[in-house]
């Protein structure tokens, strides 16, 4: 069981943010991985009990509506179950999961079809748009900048929110971005720099 | 590279480069000049940097207001897809929604099979079914099983070895907090569970007669499976508030510590979800509503006075808001008006409980609900429902365990959830999401999606919507979908299932009973691929323009399917019943 707030210091020094595999911890391809591919479902509990706050929290950021999220996360484990099969240990349990959660993710997106109009209504990066309201009034680098930071994310619009979360909070790479989405490169870059911008502007108030 | 934008900055792809680090040491040694002298790109970089370091120390973990994992593990033994399953045009079984959960049980079978005869030539020793059988939810998600199961000589009484383990461990946690559940849960959870296992006594008799029938051993599956689910979501509990409220994000209503843990015991557990979903977490609020002592009703009335006194809550809302509203047994009457707040009026019963609103105009709550000290010995005495006005394009979150919905108007997303009370929907919806156990639930205006989840009641929806998902254990599910249909999976299993709809180009619609009849009106665009298939019921499809039809019987079972395409076949349509006719028909 883990804690229920996970001390940021564990995180990865921001360099390594830029790493493919974000959530890569080597972990070897421990026992309830094998078991859980061979159909044990408690060994998949197992599991679920010890990435299911990683999985949540991608899924949050993703999709800051807690009700749909936590659906997502379930959709999200659910395929992990079917897909589990396919799941060869070349990479990391943790890496392959969050691989599969943000593609479920993303499909259900597509799915629901907005996507698309959003990605393309914002291509073009208006200079005039803002976050609604200052979140809490303070700036980046006072306590309390976590939370302000988070509430601030889950107000950009789904295309800038989505690039920025996959690249600055889990560091995927532009064209790994690009590719997922089904959008050029430099959309991607203007998405992010749209959502930095915006982030600016409403943090710095 | 220095492409200044106006003559005098930085490209931003380049100062995102020195920012992350990974500029090209040419162009980093051509920007250091620049930015020796030009404030604002300097102040860029430096933004840039701050933000990714507030970003990578951002939480890595956060719990979920409630453990989902009890509906993951329904979910996958029943064999339900995931909301998201979008295997694109994959070949795709008949029965779709118990899919996984028969392969599962497949798998189990054959296990057991193999296993059976592998202790046969071993140890020459005939093997029991004494519950010895490895546990049902072993299943393997790997590989198709389909023609490869070898028969067993008792493929009922294999199956219910291979559940009774699972089953077991979930009727015991049932009868330990049974004692906790209102008496009307308990007959609502009863009285379904005994539907259930008439339909499986069914499946087992087809089975005994035809043991190689695969539709039979299917129902018989996902039969097992929707009472492991029934079960596990009546004796589940939620995960302990203190918890969620720990790990929210911000953003949502913050209601107050002490506040949270006296919500332990109120329907929904949603104090820190505004918008709780699914069948689990419906039952996890029978479950929840089960903590109230079943006594609670028996006290006699008049013993203390009644302090009625009125509700009256006047809220501005900013656009799009949430709006939830949580009581134990109040009916809610929603209409909708053109100003910007939101008014709430009705009454409560003040000595036996309180009224609680938090959260702000973007997401407001009002909870009615027992007080703590007076839980155990008052019941509350106020029928008037509680009377809602807002504006229309507000989401709405409704919760009660007794009480009935009739929303009239909106355009916001509508998310509904009662025990025993019924839910009448009328508006412009961009997403509906009901569950109810006992209660009768319509739907007539639009919603761009809808998802409706029902035990014992009739589900029926005459809206305009173009992806509807409607399942319900006992009750008739019947749609008429005004608008061309897109998606559509219908299951009952052992009511009537009933689709009307002129179909949208390259739709996918399931529709399936147990014992019910399936009958499926369609018009539009009839272009697709078809399959039915039936156990002991019968088959008949009179559409026109039907091309390759085969029709085949189970070589020794009454088995029969059929299949055909009309057109190019873009479109998916399946329907299925176990003892049921399966009908499709040309529609208007």
């Amino acid at each position: 069981m883990m804690s229920l707030i996970p001390d940021p210091r564990t995180r990865p020094p921001v360099e390594a943010v830029a790493l493919p595999s974000p959530l890569s911890n080597h972990a070897p391809v421990g026992d309830p991985v094998l078991r859980a591919r061979d159909g044990d479902l408690d060994a998949f509990e197992t599991l679920y009990r010890e990435h299911g706050g990683r999985v949540m929290a991608l899924c949050l950021r993703m999709c800051p509506h807690p009700a749909e999220a936590e659906e997502l996360a379930q959709d999200v484990w659910v395929r992990a179950w079917e897909k589990l099969a396919s799941f060869r240990g070349e990479s990391a349990f943790t890496t392959w999961l969050h691989r599969l959660a943000v593609n479920v993710i993303l499909e259900r997106r597509r799915r629901e079809g907005r996507h698309r109009a959003r990605f393309e209504s914002v291509a073009e990066t208006s200079t005039h748009e803002a976050l609604p309201s200052n979140p809490t009034g303070s700036a980046l680098g006072f306590p309390g900048v976590r939370l302000d930071l988070e509430r601030a994310v889950a107000m950009l619009p789904e295309g800038a929110r989505t690039v920025f979360v996959l690249y600055d909070v889990e560091g995927y790479r532009h064209s790994e971005i690009a590719e997922s989405l089904g959008v050029a490169e430099g959309t991607v870059k203007s998405q992010l720099h749209r959502a930095r911008r915006m982030l600016r502007e409403a943090l710095e108030r | 590279m220095m492409t200044p934008d106006d003559g005098q900055h930085l490209d931003p792809d380049l100062l995102a480069a020195l920012a992350e680090g990974h500029a090209a040491p040419d162009d980093a040694e051509r920007a250091r000049d620049h930015l020796a002298m030009c404030e604002r790109c300097r102040g860029e970089v430096q933004w840039v940097r701050t933000l990714r370091e507030a970003a990578a120390g951002l939480p890595r973990e956060v719990q979920p207001s409630r453990d989902l994992f009890p509906g993951i593990r329904a979910r996958i033994q029943a064999g339900q897809a995931p909301a998201t399953a979008a295997t694109p045009r994959a070949p795709r079984r008949l029965v779709p929604r118990f899919h996984a959960g028969w392969l599962a049980a497949a798998a189990v079978l054959l296990v057991t099979v193999s296993s059976a005869i592998t202790l046969e030539l071993t140890q020459r020793r005939a093997t029991g079914s004494d519950g010895t059988a490895p546990a049902a939810h072993s299943g393997s998600p790997g590989p198709e099983l389909s023609g490869g199961v070898l028969p067993a000589a008792d493929p009922a009484g294999t199956m219910a070895a291979a559940w009774r383990p699972t089953l077991l461990e979930l009727e015991s946690a049932l009868s330990r907090s049974r004692d906790r559940l209102a008496p009307e849960t308990v007959e609502v959870i009863e009285g379904n569970l005994a539907i259930i296992d008439q339909a499986i006594s069914e499946a087992s008799d087809a089975l005994a007669r035809d043991p190689g029938s695969r539709e039979a051993l299917q129902s018989l599956n996902a039969m097992y499976a929707t009472r492991a689910q029934v079960l596990r979501q009546a004796s589940g509990l939620p995960a302990a508030p203190e918890e969620s409220l720990a790990t929210r994000l911000p953003g949502t209503p913050q209601p107050n510590v002490k506040t949270m843990t006296m919500t332990m015991t109120l329907p929904g557990q949603s104090a820190s979800s505004p918008t709780p979903r699914g069948r689990p977490c419906l039952l996890a609020l029978a479950a929840g509503l089960v903590l109230l002592p079943a006594g609670l009703a028996l006290f006699p009335a008049g013993l203390a006075g009644q302090q009625i006194r009125p509700i009256e809550v006047v809220r501005a809302l900013e656009a799009g808001a949430t709006v939830t509203l949580e009581t134990l047994h109040h009916d809610i009457r929603v209409e909708r008006w053109d100003r910007t707040e939101i008014e709430i009026t009705g009454s409560y019963d003040a000595e036996f409980e309180e009224v609680i609103t938090d959260g702000d105009g973007r997401n407001f709550r009002l909870r009615v609900r027992p007080l703590e000290q007076n839980r155990r010995n008052r019941v509350n005495r106020v029928q008037d429902p509680l009377r809602v006005r807002m504006p229309a394009a507000a989401t709405l979150d409704l919760t009660s365990v007794s009480g009935s919905f009739f929303v009239d108007g909106g355009r916001g997303e509508f998310v509904g959830q009662t025990v025993s009370g019924s839910v009448e929907l009328a508006g412009t919806f961009s997403r509906a999401r009901i569950d109810a156990v006992s209660g009768r639930v319509q739907v007539l205006g639009a919603a761009d999606e809808l998802r409706i989840q029902n035990v014992s009641g009739e589900i029926r929806v005459e809206a305009r919507t173009p992806r509807v998902e409607a399942q319900s254990v006992s009750g008739a599910v019947a749609v008429n979908s005004g608008i061309p249909l897109e998606r559509a999976s219908l299951a009952s299993v052992s009511g009537r299932v009933s689709l009307t709809a002129a179909l949208a180009s390259g739709a996918d619609i399931s529709a399936e009973s147990h014992s019910g009849d399936v009958t499926l009106t369609l018009s539009g665009a009839l272009d697709g691929a078809y399959r039915l298939g039936t156990f002991s019921g019968r088959l008949r499809a009179d559409l026109p323009g039907r091309t390759g039809e085969t029709s085949e019987r189970g070589r020794f079972t009454p088995d029969q399917r059929m299949t055909f395409t009309i057109g190019t076949g873009s479109g998916r349509i399946e329907a299925s019943s176990f003892s049921g006719s399966v009908t499709l028909r040309p529609g208007g």
